[in-house]
């Protein structure tokens, strides 16, 4: 049962209930001199209440973009935002402001996204929605104390007054997520939240986004390059290539029975112990690069990799197909198990 | 001394920096060793120690700028003693360093062909210029880069590619063994999956010994022979990384390996490790794991455990030595 935010009695109004993001075939293109990069091709995604789902995919498929998309640090060149049933594409002002209340973005750098020149204190004031600066200070305080709590930086007075410089890096990541946290938002964008942290200190935040989750219904979007951490963290796992969603289904269905070439490819690059001694992969697989989205591509965008690859791939894209219940893949190789679900 | 059946021995070295705050212990009494055609894996976090082991055992570090102490063997030769030109002979041909980031280090304004020869040049005479050309595009077409990207310049490859060049450069003069520092950090998943099983048939094929340092515990763990697990300057435990997956001795490496969340398999909530490495201006008497390890009792403390080898593993712990059932004790 999902409880009432623990901190934040002091905000006036306290309408968390979560609400669904819809991303709908929103593309982004971005000029750079003659060439015009296409980085989001007409991506799709659905972030329920409440849900988490990972978003993985290698370095230039477009990921960080979609995050910083679905918060509108960039607005869609084309398709749809819509949040709690509004759409929210091109809103300003007033109402992107309040969009931005509701759906926060955590950065992967801790080192870079807080201001080095301002106490923690500050850095979680200016967070705050317009609606508690007019609190009285001693109010505002107590808020900040009861989000640093929730994060784990405890004793919070000590936090509170000192600056980035003099935290750890995992100290630093929970005071990002505090700071996203500090307006109550229906969900976290969370762009590689602990890529840059130690090995041993990742699992900690990890488990912080989870039981925040678990508490208060505080859904995410996840962004990772790591498999591993993605199906430990999401229920589901939407896989990216070349500005597009390829496959999408529950976090276990994606590993365990990858459907698309590309999915199968990145869960056997995937780092895996259980595998020692069990020969050695064959490394042409893993070769080739992604696609120029500075050019045109005509079909699929994984054909130039695809040892399946078919006349039919280099002619139209796949559409979105749902092979089983949940289990969506773009590839013509899953055309049969389509029929089947569809007649069923 | 060219038949050593031991590419590299490292003895008791201990390599320290200067800084406002007073001398950095980053390396403490490590010893370890790479037999010909092995690849051993070293890992630990940052701050461990791992970089700065291999920087002063290739003499890439060196005084004044850190202190250090100790032995390193390379191909039965000791490294210390080596002129500057006997080590610039060795340098390449013997012994090759990537260290990390290389992929990044590369001259923007050389093209790849004149960077290989470049390092041809200077660490062997007897090349001509004609035979100089030829092994560039020789070991171009080993690591499966088209051969005319030789005249192509860094920002004109991917990121992949350029790890492959940089590959390529450290084979160029055929060394014995060769050390990776993070060699597929900046790279993603499938890229990085490429290098690697790249670097493991050459091997097989060449002949080198590797030592590769990570933070990627998984990665090592599943693709090296050994493992060598760094804390706080210290190695805490060596092993066959087969058996160092299931059966892991020192609490520091059980919990490592629980901080990766496997990949298949049953999901159940896993802890990482509370606390934050040592300060390694001022580092703990005892054993620098005691501060985060549930394990700690007051010896460990007071006073840093030895490595003691049990077969063919090693370990730096006081409740492992002579306790081989301590094992299954913890979870």
């Amino acid at each position: 049962m999902r409880k009432p935010f623990m901190w934040g009695k002091q905000l006036p109004t306290t309408a968390h209930k979560g609400a669904p993001l819809v991303v709908e075939n929103v593309h982004k293109r971005f000029v750079q001199g003659a060439k015009i990069a296409h980085v989001l091709r007409g991506v799709s995604l659905t972030v329920k209440s409440g849900e988490i789902v990972a978003l993985v995919g290698e370095s230039g498929s477009g990921k960080s973009t979609l995050a910083r998309t679905t918060v509108r640090l960039y607005t869609p060149d084309g398709g749809k935002l819509i949040f709690d049933g509004q759409d929210v594409t091109r809103v300003s002002g007033r109402q992107l402001q309040n969009y931005r209340e509701r759906v926060q973005m955590l950065f992967q750098d801790p080192f870079a996204s807080l201001n080095p020149t301002h106490k923690v204190r500050t850095i979680l004031l200016r967070s705050l929605p317009t609606r508690a600066r007019s609190l009285p200070s001693r109010a505002r305080d107590a808020l900040l104390r009861e989000v640093l709590d929730q994060v784990g930086l405890t004793p919070a007075d000590n936090f509170l007054h000192q600056y980035p410089h003099e935290l750890s890096g995992g100290q630093r990541q929970r005071v990002a997520l505090a700071r996203s946290l500090a307006g109550k938002p229906d969900l976290v964008v969370a762009d590689e939240p602990v890529s840059m942290l130690d090995v041993s200190l990742r699992l900690g935040v990890l488990n912080l986004m989870l039981s925040l989750n678990d508490q208060y219904g505080i859904g995410y979007l996840y962004i990772t390059h790591d498999l591993a951490s993605a199906r430990y963290v999401a229920s589901r796992i939407a896989v990216m290539y070349a500005g597009e969603i390829i496959e999408e289904g529950p976090a276990d269905e994606i590993i365990a029975h990858a459907m698309h070439p590309y999915t199968q490819i990145l869960v056997q690059a995937a780092p895996d112990p259980q595998r020692h001694g069990r020969g050695d992969v064959d490394e042409t697989v893993f070769s080739g690069e992604p696609p120029n989205l500075s050019q045109e591509i005509v079909g699929c965008p994984f054909q130039f990799r695809c040892s399946h690859v078919m006349n039919r791939c280099r002619q139209e894209p796949p559409p979105m197909r749902s092979a089983e219940v949940g289990h969506q893949v773009k590839c013509y190789l899953f055309r049969d198990e389509v029929t089947t679900v569809v007649s069923d | 001394m060219a038949d050593d059946p031991i590419a590299l021995t490292i003895k008791q070295m201990s390599v320290s920096y200067p800084s406002p705050r007073g001398w950095v212990q980053a390396v403490r009494d490590v010893s370890l060793q790479v037999k010909r055609g092995q690849m051993v894996g070293l890992a630990g976090e940052s701050g461990s120690g791992k970089s700065t082991l291999a920087m002063a055992a290739t003499r890439v570090l060196r005084p004044p700028s850190a202190r250090i102490g100790g032995s390193v063997r390379i191909i039965g030769r000791d490294v210390f003693s080596l002129s500057v030109r006997e080590l610039r002979a060795a340098r390449w041909k013997t012994f090759a360093f990537v260290s990390q980031s290389a992929m990044n280090a590369l001259n923007p304004v050389m093209s790849v062909r004149a960077q290989m020869r470049d390092a041809i040049r200077a660490h062997d005479s007897m090349y001509s210029s004609g035979n100089a050309d030829k092994r560039c595009e020789e070991v171009l077409r080993i690591v499966d880069v088209p051969v005319n990207k030789l005249d192509s310049y860094p920002h004109q490859l991917s990121g992949g590619q350029r790890q492959r060049v940089v590959i390529a450069l450290a084979l160029i003069l055929q060394p014995q063994l060769i050390i990776m520092d993070e060699p597929t950090t900046a790279l993603d998943v499938v890229a990085q999956r490429a290098i690697i099983a790249l670097i493991r048939r050459l091997q097989r094929q060449l002949g080198f010994a590797v030592l590769l340092i990570t933070h990627d515990l998984t990665l090592v763990l599943e693709v090296a022979d050994e493992v060598v697990i760094m804390y706080g300057g210290r190695v805490m435990e060596t092993g066959a990384s087969n058996e160092l997956l299931g059966n892991a001795m020192h609490p520091y490496s059980r919990a490592l390996i629980q901080s990766f969340p496997p990949l298949h398999g049953v999901m159940t909530r896993q802890e990482g490790i509370p606390g934050t490495p040592p300060d390694m201006v001022n580092p703990p008497e005892g054993c620098p794991f005691a501060a985060r390890c549930i394990l700690a009792k007051e010896v460990c403390l007071r006073e840093m455990p030895v490595l003691v080898t049990h077969g063919n593993r090693a370990v730096a712990c006081h409740h492992a030595a002579g306790n081989r059932t301590f094992g299954g004790s913890i979870q």
